[in-house]
């Protein structure tokens, strides 16, 4: 094996298939809208060369700095409340409770139906006159908070929220579950002998244990949020009046509404170079945090 | 290294038989367009195949079932002819997949589109194969109803084909205008007082969604039609005169006044049009402004207004420039032929076929009005749509609705107002302002 691993020629070889693949579909087109959005250019006709401009009306143009806003708030809200709570979940299911494999099924569920379907169910439960959230607010004499969800655009950006962490709680849960279950027992059974309670074995075992995991989960949650674009899409387009538009949304539109791929091209590659900075950012406190 | 090089070089070749290959792919399918141009006598007895573009996949649907039910019948009239259909959903193909294929001119033989503002910009990238000489020669104008290329001609050329005409009318549930007892909005003052009426007995007024931009320029349009009138609309949407003018202001105030009055339903801007139509058809709402292509709706088993219902034309405004004959509307869709087909006489002649016989089925199953000249027996028709075509029969203009007539970003600046004007966020005298700087940027950058 090891011999192996020094035959610099044979990993080389192995893993050219795979790399030309990865290039064919993901570096090409990368470097391909970088270059666009060099260009003004409608998507049909001859381009115009426009150097830095489409990135100086990026970041002086306020909606967009709104939609990284917009982004950032998910961002925020997927690592301090969607994460947490997903790791109580997954302490309360990994400390046995009956039915550990129900529970562990039932909260994946969400992770595995369509953002578009979940979206529409979302629709319907904030829907302004036969919602589900309104009537069950009339039906419990909370009258007076009733409202129009989706159209208000004080609180639309909260609605949206709820359907994002919910639907992701279930993947995170599993994936710190999993890590805790790969814990070796002995280290659980040394510290109960020690008398060690429940909520001493999480802080100072489960969670230092499975700290790698966490940070492959938060950077998954955070290049996630900001890349969201179908439930936002399907459940708000943007709206109401722009107040939960998020960088992917205003690009689909700059492309398909107002044909400008070159300007669409440069939030593209602005969300890319974000999530790469943010993936960093987050390696960078971890190992901090591991030290 | 050595073996690096070696592997390299040889990792190229490799990669350029792939090439290769692939290359001759594509140009093997070209080479049975070597004489393409040849006579069309000549090419009728060679085998060819035509691809006909659209967007009613769904084979339950009606509109699919009458192109597939054409194809077959045109493949059997002229057996060297192969007719491949191929449909994609409405917005995928509208957003995406038409203007992708378009830029390559890959686009199929024949595509369904709609003009004028969406297709300039295929008409500009010439991938459309302009038709005047193939009209000239096959007399098509003599059988299609007058005024119905105005929207396909650009730059003084024909580039398309009509199939349907389209009319904005106001869908009234009688039942529920007869159980509170209101009059029939013929008047703006008629339509407050409708509006006023049914909202104090807790109905929504009117059906619309307003997360659906476009469902608010249904209403928006038809209102500026009444207040600035036909030519005035057409002329300012094609960008010969401004649309900061006190009409427009009008048109933009009045509208608020009616979302004021609580026309639409609470929470218009998260609602979208399905979701507000179906509370017309479940017979809860009364009034509903909408195209003719809503009377197969309302004349369904499924649906319970069936039978309840009159149609009417918006009401008019006083001291408004446009009466009550001119309607939203227009003939605004139909086909074109891809500059890049190997057999444009055979292109040309199948989507003459297509649209004429499209124009008729679409009438009686009333998806459309018709565009061709035509003898239809009515008692197929939807009674509704009959109605509607009594209506439009004295008409005496028509205005496209504003987002087929504008032009990338002026649509989406459009889309931004109406919603804002609802919201609140724009006065009517800003969204008139905003409207004409939109437009006329959109206009000087081409």
């Amino acid at each position: 094996m090891e011999k192996a691993l020094r035959d610099k020629k044979a990993i080389c070889f192995f893993v050219l298939p795979a790399l030309l693949w990865f290039a064919f579909i993901a570096l090409v087109p990368i470097l391909q809208s970088a270059y666009y959005s060099l260009l003004k250019w409608d998507g049909m006709t001859a381009s115009v060369f426009f150097g830095s401009r489409n990135y100086l009306e990026m970041i002086t143009d306020k909606l967009f700095l709104k939609s990284v806003l917009n982004s950032l708030i998910i961002a925020g809200a997927s690592v301090f409340i969607q994460l947490p709570l997903a790791m109580l979940l997954a302490l309360i299911l990994h400390s046995g409770v009956k039915g550990e494999g129900a529970y562990r099924t039932i909260y994946f569920i969400p992770v595995i139906i369509s953002s578009t379907i979940i979206a529409q169910l979302f629709m319907k439960v904030y829907h302004p006159s036969y919602g589900m959230l309104n009537n069950v607010l009339d039906a419990i004499g909370l009258g007076q908070f009733r409202n129009e969800w989706l159209a208000n655009a004080d609180v639309a950006m909260g609605a949206l929220l709820l359907p994002i962490i919910w639907q992701y709680i279930g993947y995170h849960m599993l994936l710190y579950y999993s890590a805790a279950k790969s814990i070796s027992p002995e280290i659980f059974d040394a510290a109960r002998v020690d008398g060690a309670t429940g909520r001493q074995i999480a802080f100072n075992i489960t969670i230092p244990q499975i700290l790698p995991m966490i940070k492959a989960s938060v950077i998954f949650a955070v290049v996630g949020s900001l890349k969201a674009f179908d439930l936002v899409y399907v459940l708000t387009r943007g709206g109401p009046l722009h107040a939960t538009e998020v960088p992917t949304t205003l690009m689909y539109n700059e492309i398909f509404v107002k044909n400008r791929y070159g300007y669409a091209s440069a939030i593209a590659i602005f969300i890319i170079v974000e999530c790469l900075v943010l993936t960093l950012v987050v390696e960078k406190i971890f190992k901090k945090l591991q030290d | 290294m050595k073996i690096n090089c070696k592997s390299i070089v040889s990792l190229l070749a490799a990669a350029t038989l792939l090439l290769s290959l692939c290359a001759c792919g594509t140009s093997s399918g070209t080479n049975t367009n070597a004489n393409g141009a040849a006579p069309a006598q000549q090419a009728a007895n060679e085998n060819i195949e035509l691809s006909i573009w659209h967007i009613w996949p769904d084979s339950t649907n009606e509109t699919n079932k009458i192109i597939t039910g054409f194809a077959e019948q045109y493949q059997k009239e002229n057996p060297h002819v192969k007719i491949n259909l191929d449909a994609t959903q409405q917005d995928e193909y509208q957003q995406r997949k038409l203007k992708v294929a378009a830029a390559t001119g890959s686009q199929g033989d024949i595509f369904y589109t709609w003009a004028p503002g969406y297709s300039r910009q295929f008409i500009d990238a010439g991938a459309v194969l302009p038709l005047d000489d193939y009209f000239a020669e096959d007399k098509t104008y003599d059988r299609m109803l007058d005024g119905v290329m105005d929207y396909f001609m650009f730059d003084g050329k024909a580039y398309g084909i009509p199939c349907k005409n389209w009319a904005g009318v106001m869908f009234c549930n009688t039942e529920l205008f007869e159980k509170y007892n209101v009059e029939y909005p013929e008047t703006w003052d008629q339509l407050l007082t409708a509006v006023k009426t049914f909202r104090s007995e807790g109905l929504t007024p009117m059906a619309m969604g307003g997360k659906d931009a476009w469902h608010i320029g249904m209403y928006h349009n038809a209102i500026a039609l009444r207040t600035a009138g036909v030519q005035y609309c057409n002329d300012a949407l094609q960008g010969l005169a401004s649309l900061d003018t006190p009409e427009i202001v009008e048109s933009a105030r009045l509208m608020k006044e009616l979302s004021d009055a609580g026309a639409f339903m609470d929470g218009t801007l998260g609602v979208t049009y399905d979701e507000a139509q179906m509370e017309f058809f479940m017979g809860l709402v009364p009034m509903y402004y909408s195209g003719n292509w809503t009377s197969g709706d309302v004349d369904s088993d499924d649906n319970d207004v069936k039978g309840l219902i009159k149609v009417m034309p918006m009401p008019t405004v006083s001291g408004g420039k446009g009466d009550a004959t001119t309607h939203l509307g227009g003939v605004a869709e139909g086909f074109m032929v891809n500059s890049n087909t190997k057999h444009p006489d055979e292109a040309v002649k199948l989507a003459i076929a297509l649209t004429e016989y499209m124009s008729q089925k679409c009438y009686i199953i009333g998806d459309g009005l018709p565009a061709w000249k035509m003898d239809v027996d009515e008692s197929e028709v939807s009674p509704t749509l009959i109605e509607i075509k009594k209506i439009i029969n004295d008409a005496s203009g028509f205005v496209l609705a504003w987002d087929t007539f504008l032009e990338g970003a002026a649509i989406d600046a459009h889309y931004n107002l109406l919603q804002a004007l609802i919201g609140g966020t724009v006065t009517p005298e800003e969204f008139a302002q905003q409207m004409e700087e939109a437009n006329k940027a959109q206009k000087s950058q081409e």
